[in-house]
């Protein structure tokens, strides 16, 4: 088990930063999510951590000690990938073992630790057989077991439930938060999906371009985004964003006539005001009868039990969670703990102090 | 009423279409049987007008193709045999050599970046796209100055020049359709890349090495234009001795023939033993990861 630190990491491809002065520190044991659009650099750090890519400047430690000039193979780290996780000519316990064998581990001991892992990820039945008689979500099992199995200083996990179907993927999700709690390994995540990183996380590394955007628990994350990326990226239905025009007295709702009197902004947003954007999650808009803001109900539907409207700002449309029982029209009522404010150039957070959380 | 003239319609255009492909068949296949046919004719039957259809098969021609027999001492025999023997061995070892090297320099240009990696490509490729004929004479001086004239070593290493190239960007295609992830699994886990290559990467690009052996043999086999300038009496190959074939007693057609058939059979074997390797080295972009 293993502190891992990165000290302004970046990693260049020729001209193109894939990472771009990345520092975080992933404490012992715990479990870190790497968040973000494909694309942003999230694999390439996994890789560098591996050793199977070279830091182009910055350091990662394991332990406070420099491992940068480490083989993979010195580093006593474990990796599964999204795809291709077993070799198809070894057979599952094979599989399982192969990288004990690498290190010469005597025969007793690899038998010994093959019932262990057989043990935990309930293997038994399977160990004879070969890859491609497993389903997709068996086969990822297997890869775990093998980078389980070499009690590795620290896991990595390149979107390893991508490739599995939704059904399996749950339960599997919910296998590997509980396995990895009892394991205490260092785990670092990569994944795409925000709701795997939020039901996973001890914290999410949110990352956009190349660079971290921000370090956070997930319900941190959530409640206090420190962007407009970030909070549009995480949350589904997805935040809504509505440009704040400042007026007298209060501000605009974008290209709309309802305007958000002082008396109902925190005292942050009053104090200078300028171009703003508010977020506000669909779960904070209501549509209530007689009350509210009068804006445009263009659409409601439901999902199941849930019941979701979407109203219209100039010509942007935007979710809202319908509570209405009836069909009597409404106005539109933010919650105000749920507004949150970004600065319209920036499109950073600004403090307000009065967040959910 | 249209649907039965459709119906007509539809009969008339397959008896067009089977008319079509039969008369393609025996475009491309007709002259083959006519070879097979004429080489089991002796000499009377052969020049026989109209052809005889019905004769005594007479073996002479293979029998002095394969060296075997009173044939192969025979005053008409031309040392077809020994032609045999060159070609099977300058396209094997050819081959070999071929498969090998472009084997390694794909793996090396799949997973490597090097500098200048798109020309060393290109040019690698641009070897075969030489027209032989345009560079044949400084060949042939070069060779008779290296003492690799009419020599199979000379013979060899022309196969190797024309084919590594070819041999190189094939494997690369196959060794692509290999994620990386086979020997980023094997490297982390403690394995080195040269074991990640030999165990578990070779493997399974087993059909690729056996497709591109393919390509590189019939290439070699069939190699005239080199062949018949630098060779003169001890290495001349299989096609060029048949093409220059005349012995003591005139131009042997029965021997001609017996040569042409055993020219085909190794291309035949060959395709017929990679067709599976074949039809998926090209469907690969389709199969993607799995
Ligand atoms: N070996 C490489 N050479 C050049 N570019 C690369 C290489 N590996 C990754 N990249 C680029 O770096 C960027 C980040 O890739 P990656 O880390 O895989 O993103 P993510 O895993 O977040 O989707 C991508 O634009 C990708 O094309
Ligand atoms: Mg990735």
């Amino acid at each position: 088990m293993a502190r891992i630190d990165l000290k302004n990491l970046s990693i260049h491809f020729g001209g193109f930063k894939a990472v771009d002065d990345v520092s975080l520190t992933v404490n012992d044991g715990e479990f870190a999510v790497y968040l973000g659009p494909s694309g942003c650099g999230k694999t390439t750090t996994l890789r560098a951590i591996a050793g199977l890519v070279s830091a182009t400047s910055g350091d990662i430690l394991f332990d406070g000690k420099r491992v940068n000039d480490l083989r993979p193979s010195e580093r006593n780290i474990a990796m599964v990938f999204q795809f291709v996780s077993l070799y198809p000519h070894l057979s599952i316990a094979e599989n399982i073992i192969f990288p004990l064998k690498a290190r010469g581990v005597a025969k007793a001991d690899i038998a010994r630790k093959l019932d262990w892992v057989t043990g935990i990820f309930k293997l038994g039945d399977d160990l004879r057989r070969y890859p491609s008689a497993l389903p997709p979500g068996a086969r990822q099992k297997v890869a775990l077991a093998r980078a389980v199995i070499r009690e590795p200083a620290a896991l990595l996990l390149d979107e390893p439930l991508s490739a599995i179907d939704e059904q399996f993927r749950e339960e599997m999700r919910w296998e590997l938060g509980h396995l990895q709690r009892e394991l205490g390994v260092t785990t670092i995540y990569v994944t795409h999906d925000q709701r795997e990183a939020m039901s996973l996380a001890d914290r999410i590394v949110l990352m956009n371009h190349s660079k971290i955007v921000q370090v956070a628990k997930p319900d941190t994350i959530f409640f206090q985004p420190s962007s407009v990326f970030a909070g549009q990226f995480i949350g589904s239905p997805s935040m809504n964003l509505i440009d704040l025009v400042p007026v007298s007295g209060g501000f605009r709702l974008g290209a709309s006539e309802v305007v958000l009197t002082h008396a109902e902004l925190p005292e942050a947003v009053i104090r200078n005001p300028r171009a703003l954007k508010l977020g506000v999650r669909p779960r904070d808009v209501r549509l209530v009868s007689g009350a509210g803001h009068p804006l445009p109900v263009v659409d409601v539907f439901s999902v199941g039990r849930e019941k979701y409207f979407a109203f219209r700002i100039g010509d942007t449309i935007h979710q809202g969670f319908d509570t209405l029982t009836d069909s009597t029209p409404g106005g539109v009522v933010f919650a105000p703990d749920g507004l949150m404010f970004f600065d319209a150039e920036t499109g950073m957070r600004l403090e307000t102090g009065r967040i959910a959380a | 009423m249209s649907a039965a003239r459709n119906k007509a319609i539809d009969h008339l255009g397959r008896w067009l279409l089977l008319g079509l492909l039969l008369i393609y068949t025996v475009y491309n296949l007709g002259p083959i049987l006519w070879l097979m046919i004429s080489s089991l004719k002796g000499r009377a039957d052969l020049f026989a007008m109209p052809p005889t259809w019905i004769f005594t098969p007479d073996l002479t021609g293979y029998q002095s193709v394969f060296g075997v027999g009173a044939a192969r001492e025979s005053a008409s025999s031309f040392g077809v045999f020994d032609s045999l023997v060159n070609s099977v061995i300058v396209s094997s070892v050819g081959t070999t050599l071929a498969v090998l090297l472009g084997t390694l320099a794909g793996y090396v240009c799949s997973r490597f970046d090097f500098r200048g990696k798109g020309d060393f490509l290109f040019f690698v490729l641009s070897t075969r796209m030489l027209p032989p004929v345009a560079v044949l004479v400084f060949y042939h001086i070069m060779f008779a100055k290296l003492g690799l004239a009419d020599t199979r070593t000379g013979l060899v290493l022309i196969s190797v020049f024309a084919n590594v190239g070819l041999a190189t960007w094939i494997m690369k295609g196959f060794f692509d359709s290999v994620p990386r992830e086979v020997e980023q699994i094997a490297i982390v886990s403690g394995y080195s890349r040269l074991y990640a290559f030999r165990h578990l990467v070779l493997p399974m690009v087993k059909g690729g090495i056996a497709a591109t052996a393919g390509f590189c043999f019939i290439f070699a086999w069939n190699e005239f234009a080199f062949s018949s300038i630098l060779t003169t009496t001890q290495a001349k190959t299989l096609p060029v001795k048949i093409s220059t074939a005349s012995g003591a007693t005139g131009i042997e057609w029965t021997q001609i023939c017996a040569a042409g058939v055993v020219l085909i059979i190794p291309v035949l074997i060959f395709f017929y033993l990679i067709r599976k390797h074949l039809l998926m080295g090209m469907t690969f972009g389709v199969l993607g990861r799995s």
